[in-house]
């Protein structure tokens, strides 16, 4: 038991060395490239701005890795509330109750992912990727419903919020308000998970289901609302979102579950085996990934190169996890 | 049933489950009553969707899809859990086959060296799962990844020929059904006797339900691991060849439009993902019902635009269903 | 406990970092040095591939003129566009050339480059306060509807027994203008097509998605055998006379395009009888008009709307016998580079 703790411990350690060399390596080859200001303000913000909601919605989808499930559908729950929230406002609602609806509506689908995965114990993978590919059409099919005189297609709906777009986009110096209240949520996360009863029985069940429920705790309970919490984080990400772009594009939220889940294996989650893995670590991961997407930016080059960066970092990342002592395939 | 629990399986329940291919009847019938129940709202609705133009729509919706599906299901049987990274060998092989065309090469030579070369990125997966013990998920997850990215730096777009065999296959007839259905026919029959009769390919199955025993009565699953990964793209590598037969103009983006259908074809099919379980005939009918859905909404007066959500919501209840079954039959995981 | 302090060590690092170091530093072009940037946007299809690989003219252009040049992608992805708008920001472009697939987030992207006070071209695509240079895509709609017509006229005396709109309603407006301007077009030689025999459908510009929703609505109206196509773009119309073909012998298709990307060259589909050029990769060519005078100091009167642009672009209607003798798009740029005194349409459209 303690050894299995004292490796538990190691390779929850490792990914944060690695990710500290690759930010090292980074900014040298930045500082060559681009030079002194990459570390500018507008470069900072830059970076900040656009890892401050994916941030957010690794955050809240923590929680269901952590308990054992992985929740697939979350991109497509950030188009839905999108579109949701673009078009309800478009009929001239009240501001906070279309965001409540959207914000409720994929609350409502993520508890249909609980049901599934949790009550009929159906397999994650599957009921949730259902879940992304339903979503993704419903958000389009929304998307056709807005009421407004703008010539909308049913591939956005645009919504210029003025309000809601300056708070999305205003900053202190280098440091986005939508950041700075993600990495409060993330720190204040990172001590609910390490040192409350609730994060150890959240990794007590993603660790050992069986030992868990042997030791009395509410298993089902935790998972269900684990998948709530990820469903809710992607509905609060999807109203922030228009907000910050003044629509609810149907390309929204595509592909950022592959974004977020490894930039948050990256940072030490697992999403084969739960009760590993801090809300730090997954922040740490993110910065990685947008810091390089930046010097690609910064530089010009084709972005497809982030997607090879990802793909070889991540699977850098779980080698030096499996030869720490982590899960091998056999 | 969680990842977490194809570790535990190593009681000896399992191998026999594995080994009778228990609860296959049952996926096969409650599909083809999914898939009659379909046809039969349909045809209420509207009478001519009983037409040999209905089936020849539906059949063409099939090819491809059908194909992918068979690989995809080899990995799942294996225990691979999944390979995410199917849609590069088929991108791949669809440009080659274009490139090689263009070249003069004869259509065996094209065919071979284009399923080949793609057949080597099956390879590198092997290479990560096998050698660096990397989790299949993970592995097919970033070289699907690298792999797209860099398909769209080296190729921008291949044009087919419309004048060459490639792009008459796409459109012709053979025994009055489409000529490009009868790879997926032929590879659903391999892959069905092969599974069920053959002794390799009952060691894949006992690789994927019970890796410990197989391992214990000296199957090497290194080996068939490297095998089926391989096959995969092989076989991935063969359906480019009949998407380029249906699109004269290839994009290299265009590939990662089969990647959520094929998974859901193979789990709507009663595959399981912790691997051992899993039946061809079923698939192939998986595959008709996934196939016939986007017709059949059109005959109902919906848009395409339907189609997504109706797709992913079968395969939520589909799922579901089957969880509750399984249990029910005491052969949960 | 250690894992903690490393990571919380970690982030003290950053912090330091990012507050020590000279902040207002950004990238500064020399004093007086223009800098032309462009955004693109599309992944294929939609926007050609002026869209997808970048846009050799327009950097031709800026390196002849000793200026900068950036240029960004967002590869159809809007979240990508909007992180694009303040990457330009940051670049301190003197100018700024749009071409971005997805419309609906441009006026967030017109409120940065406004505040940054960097003036925009924009193709095709209009927004508010950015030149408009393009095509009169209502007019190129029409043009490629009515010569349809022709067509659909001489064959089957203007009764066909179908006609498929292959639409993409994520390019919006250039969408509704383009197809529902092929529909004007053909219905001004052929008025008596019944509206029940027109179907809309969502083909997304591309091939592998036009094609089987042609297939299923073709299955869904067996008995109609002869289909006119039209759609956004070529491939939006190739999809479905591709699927005509595959149902059977017994069907005739015959579509005409948008975009001209596969009429040019010797890989024509046999039924697409003809496209619409745009030269969409020879636009920047126009735009150095309004550039120049940018970099002068003397920008010219906005002229934000299609109806109203600051540059109109003809637009080049070619059957599949004419386009027979033009090169593909890459060709073309390497003959413009020859000839910068000419545009595209100058060099290539045949003189009726």
């Amino acid at each position: 038991m303690a050894s299995t703790q004292k490796n538990r411990k190691k390779f929850t350690e490792g990914p944060s060395i690695t990710i500290v060399i690759c930010i090292v390596l980074i900014s040298l080859v930045s500082l060559q490239g681009v030079g002194l200001s990459t570390f500018s303000t507008d470069n900072l913000y830059l970076i900040l701005n656009y890892l401050a909601l994916p941030l957010l919605i690794g955050m809240f989808a923590s929680f269901s890795l952590l308990s054992g499930v992985v929740d697939l559908s979350i991109g497509s729950m950030v188009g839905l509330s999108a579109a949701t929230f673009a078009v309800l406002s478009t009929y001239k609602l009240n501001l906070w109750l279309c965001a409540i609806i959207a914000v409720l509506v994929c609350l409502s689908f993520g508890a249909l992912n609980a049901v599934a995965i949790v009550g009929f114990k159906a397999n994650p993978i599957a009921v949730t990727l259902g879940m992304l590919v339903a979503l993704r059409g419903l958000a389009r099919i929304v998307n056709m419903f807005d009421n407004s005189e703008v010539l909308s297609s049913n591939d956005g709906t645009v919504v210029f919020i003025d309000g809601l777009n300056t708070f999305t986009e205003s900053s202190i110096s280098f440091l986005p308000w939508l950041f700075v209240i993600a990495l409060v949520f993330t720190m204040i996360l990172q001590l609910v998970i390490s040192k409350s009863r609730y994060g150890r029985h959240i990794k007590a069940v993603g660790g050992d289901l069986t030992a868990a429920i042997r030791a009395g705790l509410p298993a089902s309970r935790i998972k269900f609302t684990s998948l709530l919490f990820s469903a809710g984080g992607a509905g609060i990400a999807g109203v922030l979102y228009v907000g910050k772009m003044g629509s609810s594009s149907s390309s929204l939220g595509t592909g950022m579950e592959f974004t977020v889940y490894a930039a948050l294996m990256i940072g030490g989650y697992s999403i084969l085996r739960g009760g590993v893995g801090n809300p730090i670590g997954g922040f740490l991961g993110l910065l990685v990934i947008a810091y390089f997407s930046n010097y690609i930016d910064n530089m010009g080059f084709d972005t497809r190169f982030t997607d090879v960066f990802l793909g070889a970092l991540l699977l850098a990342i779980v080698y030096l996890d499996i030869r720490r002592g982590g899960d091998a395939y056999e | 049933m969680t990842i977490n629990s194809f570790k535990q399986r190593s009681n000896p329940l399992n191998l026999k489950r594995t080994l009778l291919g228990s609860g296959d009847s049952g996926n096969i019938i409650a599909l083809l009553v999914f898939w009659i129940f379909l046809i039969a709202i349909s045809a209420v609705n509207n009478a001519q969707f009983i037409s040999k133009t209905t089936f020849n729509a539906v059949v063409f919706n099939m090819c491809i899809l059908g194909i992918l599906a068979i690989g995809q299901a080899l990995v799942v049987l294996s225990g691979g859990i999944l390979d995410l990274s199917l849609s590069v060998p088929l991108i791949l092989s669809g440009c080659l086959s274009v490139i090689f065309y263009d070249r003069g090469w004869s259509t065996i030579p094209l065919i071979l060296a284009s399923i080949f070369i793609s057949g080597l990125f099956g390879l590198i997966n092997a290479f990560f799962i096998v050698v660096m013990k990397i989790n299949p998920l993970i592995v097919t997850l970033g070289t699907g990844f690298a792999g797209s990215g860099l398909l769209l730096i080296i190729f921008s777009r291949a044009m087919v020929n419309p004048k060459s065999w490639i792009a008459g296959f796409g459109t012709s007839y053979t025994f009055k059904v489409p000529s490009a259905w009868w790879p997926m026919l032929i590879f659903t029959v391999i892959a069905h006797i092969f599974v069920k009769y053959s002794r390799p390919g009952r060691h894949l199955v006992a690789v994927g339900g019970n890796p410990v025993a197989a391992k214990v009565s000296g199957i090497s699953l290194a080996r068939y691991r490297v095998g089926t990964f391989f096959a995969a793209s092989l076989i991935s590598g063969t359906a480019g060849i009949v998407y380029a037969a249906f699109t004269p103009e290839i994009r290299p983006s265009a590939g990662t439009l089969y990647t959520l259908p094929m998974i859901a074809a193979v789990v709507l099919a009663g595959f399981s993902l912790a691997g051992g379980a899993g039946n061809f005939l079923a698939l192939f009918i998986s595959v008709g019902f996934l196939s016939t859905v986007p017709t059949a909404l059109v005959f109902f007066g919906l848009e395409s635009l339907w189609e997504p959500f109706f797709q992913g919501l079968i395969l939520i209840v589909a799922v579901s269903l089957d969880a509750v079954r399984t249990k029910k039959s005491g052969n949960r995981e | 406990m250690k894992k903690n302090t490393k990571s919380w060590s970690v982030i003290a690092l950053l912090s330091l970092v990012a507050l020590i170091l000279p902040a207002s530093q950004s990238i500064a072009a020399p004093k007086g040095k223009f800098k032309l940037c462009v955004a693109l946007g599309g992944i294929a299809g939609i926007l050609g591939t002026l869209g997808t690989e970048g846009d050799p003219v327009a950097k031709a252009g800026a390196m002849k003129r000793g200026w900068d040049y950036y240029e960004v992608n967002n590869k159809l992805d809007a979240q990508t566009a909007v992180k694009n708008a303040d990457l330009l920001v940051r670049q301190k472009c003197s100018s700024v050339i749009m071409f971005n697939g997805r419309p609906e987030v441009n006026p967030t992207i017109a409120k940065k480059l406004a505040k940054a006070k960097i003036p925009v071209i924009t193709y095709d695509i209009g927004q508010a306060g950015w030149y408009f240079l393009g095509i009169d895509n209502l007019a190129a709609g029409e043009a490629g509807g009515a010569a349809l017509g022709k067509i659909v006229k001489e064959k089957w005396n203007c009764q066909p027994d179908l006609v498929l709109q292959s639409q993409a309603s994520g390019a919006g407006i250039v969408d509704a203008m383009r197809t529902g301007g092929m529909i004007t077009g053909l219905k001004s030689v052929c008025p008596d097509i019944p509206k029940d025999k027109i179907k809309v459908f969502e083909g997304n510009g591309e091939i592998a998605t036009a094609q089987p929703a042609a297939r299923d609505i073709l299955a869904a109206n067996p008995t109609a055998k002869k289909i006119a196509v039209v759609g956004i773009n070529d491939a939006g119309v190739v999809g479905p006379l591709l699927a005509a073909r595959q149902l059977g012998t017994d069907y005739q298709a015959l579509g005409w395009g948008q975009d001209g990307n596969l009429i040019a060259g010797d890989k024509v589909d046999p039924d697409l009888k003809g496209s619409v050029l745009y030269f969409l990769e020879g636009y920047s060519a126009y735009a150095f008009e309004i550039l120049d005078q940018i970099a002068k100091g003397t920008p010219p009167k906005m002229q934000d709307k299609a109806t109203n642009p600051a540059v109109l672009v003809k637009p080049c209607p070619v059957t599949a016998e004419q386009a027979k003798s033009i090169p593909i798009d890459k060709v073309r740029v390497a003959k413009l580079a020859k000839n910068p005194s000419k545009t595209l349409y100058d060099l290539y459209c045949p003189k009726a």
